[in-house]
């Protein structure tokens, strides 16, 4: 699946769903994997690409699984350029954002628009990825309502 | 009256006192009660049991233990009264709690975030409560919040005006660490044994005072 390059000006959108994520104020730190970080890319999407029916089907496969806890749905926008300047004191970038579409599959529709943000140093231990982790749940603390989320509408069928 | 009284030093819930001596009442829950009820005349026996039974023990007149995790020794001397010697409430303590919000891990499923993840390792949650008992203060300290990660972590995270910590567990026989104090200090570890001390400062971040 040919999709274009990110670019500076995209906003990502992560959903979450699990209220024991989040302490109310912020997102708490085991919402981010640290095997995300180095190996298997934190999943987000870029709603420019992301059609509005791949994240209502998310939502509802999550609330036919356990309706009674995920009513807790929440939405964080990352800005592709707030990521990118993102540095430690050294200049190191903190993170890498690679754009990686999901065909569609027995249990998903497609994704063009999935991408996934990684430590831009894969060689960090644990305790390294936990200060990146650290820095990335700033970005994810910027929660936004679903309908400010402007997700590609879906080609409606003659 | 020459009893000696022996109460679980763990327990801090009020205890009525009645006539000078200190009295609970039993309690009615099934699976784990809490007191042991002695009407004896000269007794002194040693009781130990494990997890998950019930037994009804009878000497000298009668002691009856329903719960677990029990060893102590029972010395009462008593004519035509009932009288508990033991009270084996479970603390509240913030040790206490965190223990049964590491526990409490163990009911997650797989995919628990709404996505894939994991349950963590009962190796982790072993790990976290060892953590927890040789590593965390023994007086007070703030209680984590404690969280599992996608990948199979268990979490413990602190934020107060002292400053921020990132731990966790992976069942690997070590644990690590990322930890921001407010004053702009940072330490961590990628791997650290599972008794191995915190910073002074780190420790100070957990004290949340």
């Amino acid at each position: 699946m040919d999709v274009p390059p990110l670019s500076d000006d995209e906003s990502l959108v992560r959903a979450f769903f699990c209220p024991e994520q989040h302490d109310g104020q912020e997102f708490l730190a085991s919402v981010v994997s640290l095997a995300d970080l180095k190996d298997r890319g934190f999943s987000v999407d870029r709603p420019i690409l992301t059609p509005l029916s791949v994240l209502e089907h998310r939502v509802d496969a999550q609330r036919a699984n356990k309706p009674d806890v995920r009513e807790f749905a929440k939405f964080s926008q990352l800005f592709c350029a707030k990521l990118k300047e993102d540095r430690d004191p050294s200049g190191q970038d903190y993170f890498e954002v690679q754009a990686s579409p999901v065909n569609e599959s027995d249990h998903e529709p497609a994704n063009p628009g999935h991408a996934s943000i990684y430590s831009a140093d894969r060689s960090l231990g644990r305790g390294g990825l936990r200060k990146v982790r650290t820095e990335l749940i700033k970005h994810l603390n910027n929660i936004v309502g679903l309908e400010t989320l402007a997700y590609l509408p879906d080609k409606k069928s003659d | 009256m020459n009893a000696t009284m022996l109460s679980n030093p763990f327990a801090n819930a009020p205890e009525p006192t009645v006539g000078g001596i200190k009295w609970l009442p039993p309690t009615k829950g099934q699976g784990r009660s809490k007191i042991i009820y002695a009407k004896a005349g000269g007794v002194q026996k040693t009781i130990r049991s494990t997890d998950c039974f019930t037994i009804t023990y009878t000497w000298a007149s009668r002691s009856s233990l329903v719960g677990s995790n029990v060893e102590g020794t029972l010395r009462g001397h008593l004519k035509g009264a009932q009288f508990p010697l033991y009270d084996f409430r479970q603390a509240h303590t913030v040790k206490n709690s965190l223990l049964s919000k590491i526990r409490g891990l163990l009911d997650l499923e797989p995919g628990w975030d709404g996505y894939a993840a994991k349950v963590p390792a009962g190796s982790a949650i072993d790990e976290a409560e060892q953590f927890a008992s040789s590593v965390l203060p023994t007086g007070d300290f703030q209680l984590p919040a404690v969280t599992a990660a996608a990948d199979g972590e268990v979490n413990f995270s602190w934020r107060n005006l002292q400053g921020y910590i990132d731990l966790g567990f992976y069942g690997d026989g070590s644990y690590s660490f990322y930890a921001k104090t407010a004053a702009g200090e940072e330490f961590m570890s990628d791997e650290s044994s599972v008794t191995e001390q915190l910073p002074e400062q780190v420790l100070k971040i957990i004290r949340g005072n």
